[in-house]
């Protein structure tokens, strides 16, 4: 019997390749999961369940009783649905309450530290909850766990600083956008080790930091591109920090490998009017929750096409780094993975998370590694899924 | 010194179980574990005694003649500490005054009840008839060769759902068993039975009648409460809907009459952090430096909980009404029950690891003291209120003399004449029902008045509006913690008396299921409120067998030299109210 998946936000631009890619990996009437698609809207949704062939449920996340009537049946629920400040909790709640698995591709720290309480609810009803399942938290999480696997065999169990870092992203959709506009509001969150002993808490615990937009910048090697792609030459960039949920998924890992780590950051690379705007940005945020400020930007990205097209996404592939040092700063880990477009990992990625979670044997909050399948070493991260199609270059690997 | 052995007494028969019409969800006995294709069901009375301590256990046992198994559905015990630690295992007993007369081998267990509906006064819970008789139960004990009785419990472990505590609890089957000992076994031509008519606790298909051929054993056990696990169930406990009769979680509270002491703990510095640190370590479970025993998702919540003032709140409360907002049958809406209440309050607010502020204020009871045994276990089981039982007396002669739950006398008529509240003037810990543990506060206003007219109706929104100065419960100065102050201070001042939330953590003990916050919300309504003249005076005591909370705050009075409070005026008030408890759904949007 098929496990029934309903992904909801189904027409949205991630929704869609979600979808596509999902309708294309359990077409086969043998297949071990069945798609369902789900939305707010009827109309669009109808058109785009035909085109795939699959079932639809058209229902809005204000009646708890109706939405608990959906899930029946659905094995695992996945949330595409932005702005996910809207959705996540809803459907996470309705999820651990109807017993089904919950997947979602959130970005936003606030609401990534809103869901991680409902892990307990969840491990008690025996389903997982595994948020920020897109690129390029499950890539960053891959890499990270397969890293921290060859560090725990060469007896490395003490870290300096853990360090992600993406290449420019030239073409973003509406949803995204919106998650980086409501992410500038907030200062940059890091993890940095601190004792909380005096709080009744264990002696060294990584906990969650914030620090001014701006103030955290780094220079990294994303390896050159066009004329110069190939020549082995080193194409040190500009990068700043930014509010990612790859730090906190991060710590997640970093604790669940017994890992002491004292600082986990993420930066995304900035060019020269990029960092300008963010950081003037970040400076102007507190206007934005004017209500007529807030309506004047909602306007502006409405503007902004929903997403880039197949054509701009083949043409707009993704670098992602691992760094880490050692707890005495010596480079143990430069990585660098090079692959295709982050809104085709992320469909990707989804659906085979989806898949691993319909097969059951999770419960609790899980990072994206963790329900692909814990502790895969580097072989296996490199030719399993999202990754397949990906290239990773290990500048460093200590040992 | 090895302790006294338990003496046991043990009868079974068979008896006609009800057609399915008549059985009630909520009449324990009836949702025995053991099929039978007769149409019967085997009932099993166990009748234990150490000293001056009785239990009495009705169960259901898989085996009339040869009994290997049996489900205990309901029990009564007369120590606090044994009821305390059967909870644990899975045994839902409550506390009872619990009498043997050896001449006639009666037990009688008295314990509060609601009658049946064709009774006087159903309405209102009885406290000090008799809910149980038994007769001929004679304890014996045989030597060598004995008869071989190897007794297995089969329990469940509750405590509320994590995630909808409301609605829902979690399980856990668990097996247990003893050693038994020189057992003799006989047939008495039949056994008396007298059960009051009764509509809660329901003790179907139990019967004022006498039983005729039971089987009887006696003998000694190696050991109770504490029973040997046998096994208990590997896996994760499994969530139920609430099918007991406390079915629903929200309360309404009538009559309620209240007097707070408001104590400043700011004269003792660095040790009023240190106790209040302690007083609330069981809401940081989740942060225990050893945290081996936590899952993932516990271990890895990035918040603690802290006090939030340095003042806490003692009260003594008499709820006139306790009503279930939506009583299961058998149960009416129109019935209640009452009690008296002493508890320490401490404001708490909730501090996430990455945050200057704190939010989520609420507050957390460390200690607390009733005098009702269903309200113990309701607070115990299902609220995460680590409830203990103590008699409230007030002066007659110079003696002190306990009130009935019901604010009346002990032994006075079923509607007596009320005392008032401000006449308790001693606390007393109960160990077991009947014996005195000592005083755990002594209460003096001199010669305060107590005018019923001193009581003025509150307006809530002008009184514990934005501009409210002087709060009652707690004050601006309070609030010494920058992380306390500002946006979190504000409301609980102005707002802590009418609307204040609550945090516990359930199980309140080590049962084997995993703990959570259990979060509510108190409102209040119909305030009167009254700050009488005069000066009170509390004496606080940590009598053996006091809570820990409660032995730690007594210990830093006396160390300061303060074991004894004045209070002027301001710092202790009267309040009169309705109040509503609800419990919060984990899983609510």
């Amino acid at each position: 019997m098929s496990h029934t998946i309903l992904l909801y936000g189904a027409t949205g631009f991630s929704g869609r390749l979600i979808a596509g890619a999902a309708a294309k990996r359990w077409s086969a009437p043998a297949a071990a999961c069945r798609l369902v698609l789900g939305a707010r809207e009827s109309a669009e949704l109808k058109q785009l369940a035909h085109r795939h062939a699959v079932d639809y449920r058209a229902f809005g996340l204000d009646d708890r009783p109706r939405v608990l009537r959906e899930l029946r049946g659905v094995k695992v629920l996945v949330n595409a649905a932005g702005p996910f400040a809207w959705t996540a909790e809803r459907l996470a709640k309705a999820a651990v309450e109807a017993g089904c698995h919950y997947v979602d591709i959130n970005g936003e720290v606030d609401v990534y530290k809103r869901l991680d309480d409902l892990g307990r609810f969840a491990a008690q009803r025996q389903v997982a909850i595994v948020c920020s399942a897109g690129h390029m938290s499950t890539t960053s999480d891959l890499l990270l766990d397969a890293a921290l696997q060859h560090l725990g065999n060469k007896g490395i169990v003490e870290l300096g600083t853990v360090r992600f870092a993406m290449s420019r992203v030239t073409h973003v959709s509406r949803g995204s956008t919106e998650s980086a506009l409501r992410s500038l509001r907030e200062q940059v969150t890091v993890v940095r080790e601190a004792d909380v002993s005096c709080q009744g808490g264990p002696r060294w615990q990584p906990v969650l930091w914030h620090l001014p937009v701006g103030a955290l910048e780094r220079t990294f090697d994303f390896g050159a591109r066009g004329k110069h792609a190939g020549a082995g030459k080193p194409d040190l960039r500009i990068a700043s920090a930014v509010n990612l949920v790859d730090t906190l998924t991060a710590r997640v890992q970093a604790m669940r490998h017994g890992v002491r780590v004292h600082q986990i950051e993420s930066y995304m690379e900035t060019g020269t009017a990029a960092r300008v705007g963010y950081q003037l940005g970040a400076f102007a945020a507190p206007l934005l929750s004017l209500p007529w400020v807030g309506a004047l930007a909602r306007a502006q990205i409405a503007l902004l096409p929903e997403g880039p097209t197949a054509q701009e996404r083949a043409a707009s592939p993704h670098v992602l780094l691992l760094e880490i040092e050692d707890a005495a700063r010596t480079p143990v880990i430069d990585w660098r993975l090079a692959g295709p477009n982050i809104y085709d990992v992320t469909a990707e990625a989804v659906t085979a998370i989806a898949e691993r979670l319909a097969e059951g044997g999770f419960s609790g909050w899980c990072t994206p590694a963790e329900a692909l399948g814990p502790r895969l070493t580097l072989t296996e991260v490199e030719q399993g899924e999202p990754l397949r199609g990906c290239r990773l270059e290990q500048r460093v690997t200590v040992g | 010194m090895a302790p006294a052995p338990v003496k046991f007494w043990l009868a079974t028969f068979e008896t006609d179980r009800p057609p399915p019409a008549t059985v009630a969800a909520t009449a324990p006995l009836l949702g025995s574990p053991f099929e039978s294709s007769t149409g019967k069901i085997v009932i099993a009375i166990e009748v234990l005694n150490r000293g001056a301590e009785y239990a009495v256990v009705i169960a259901t046992a898989n085996d009339v003649e040869y009994p290997s198994e049996l489900a205990c559905g309901l029990g009564f015990a007369n120590g606090a500490a044994a009821c305390d630690l059967a909870r644990e295992s899975g045994f839902p007993v409550v506390e009872a005054t619990i009498t043997f007369r050896p001449a006639d081998g009666l037990v009688t267990v008295v314990a509060p009840f609601f009658a049946a509906k064709t009774e006087s006064d159903a309405n209102v819970i009885r406290y000090e008839e008799p809910l149980l008789a038994i007769g001929g139960v004679e304890f014996r004990e045989a030597s060598y060769p004995d008869v071989p009785l190897d007794i297995t419990y089969r329990q469940t472990i509750v405590a509320p759902d994590a995630a909808r505590p409301d609605m829902e609890i979690a399980t856990l089957p668990a097996r247990w068993r003893t050693s038994r000992t020189g057992t003799v076994q006989w047939r008495p031509a039949e056994i008396a039975l007298q059960v009051a008519s009764v509509r809660f606790p329901e003790l179907m298909p139990l019967a004022t009648a006498p039983i005729a051929a039971p089987r009887v054993w006696s003998g000694s056990m190696s050991s109770y409460p504490e029973l040997d696990p046998v096994l208990v169930r590997q896996g994760p406990p499994q969530p139920e809907p609430r099918v007991d009769t406390v079915t629903s979680l929200a309360y309404r509270f009538e009559d309620v009459e209240l007097l707070g002491f408001r104590i400043d703990l700011g004269q003792f510095g660095g040790e009023a952090d240190r106790l209040l640190e302690k007083l609330i370590s069981p809401l940081n479970f989740h942060r225990i430096a050893d945290a081996a025993e936590l899952t993932d998702t516990a271990r890895l919540a990035d918040f603690r909980y802290g006090a939030a003032a340095r003042a806490i709140v003692i009260e003594l409360l008499r709820y006139g009404k306790m009503k279930l907002d939506d009583p299961p049958a058998p149960m009416e809406p129109g019935d209640y029950q009452s009690q008296h209440e002493l508890l320490v309050r401490v404001l708490v607010g909730r501090l996430d690891d990455d945050t200057a502020q704190a939010r989520d204020p609420a507050v957390f009871v460390p200690a607390i003291f009733v005098d009702n045994p269903w309200s113990k276990v309701v607070g115990r089981e299902l609220q995460g209120f680590d409830k203990q039982l103590a008699r409230f007396c007030v002066a007659v002669g110079g003696a002190p003399q306990p009130l009935r739950p019901d604010g009346c006398l002990c032994n006075d008529a079923r509607q007596g004449p009320l005392q008032p509240l401000e006449r308790i003037s001693q606390i007393r810990l109960v160990p077991r029902v009947g014996q005195d543990g000592g005083a755990l506060l002594d209460l003096d206003y001199g010669s305060t008045p107590f005018e019923e007219n001193a009581f003025t109706a509150i307006d809530l929104p002008l009184a514990f509006g934005r501009s409210l100065l002087a709060g009652v419960r707690w004050r601006q100065p309070d609030f010494d913690a920058i992380a306390f102050r500002r946006s979190f201070a504000r409301p609980m001042v102005a707002n802590g008396l009418t609307s204040f939330r609550s945090v516990q953590v359930t199980p309140v003990d080590a049962r084997g299921l995993e703990k959570t916050w259990i979060q509510g919300t108190f409102a209040l309504d119909r305030v009167r409120l009254a700050f009488p003249a005069g000066i009170a005076t509390l004496t606080l005591h940590a009598p053996p067998g006091a809570p820990e909370s409660w032995e730690r705050l007594c210990k830093l009075l006396e160390r300061a030299g303060a074991s004894t409070l004045g209070l002027p005026t301001g710092d202790w008030y009267r309040l009169k109210c309705r109040m509503e408890l609800r419990i919060d759904d984990g899983l609510a949007w």
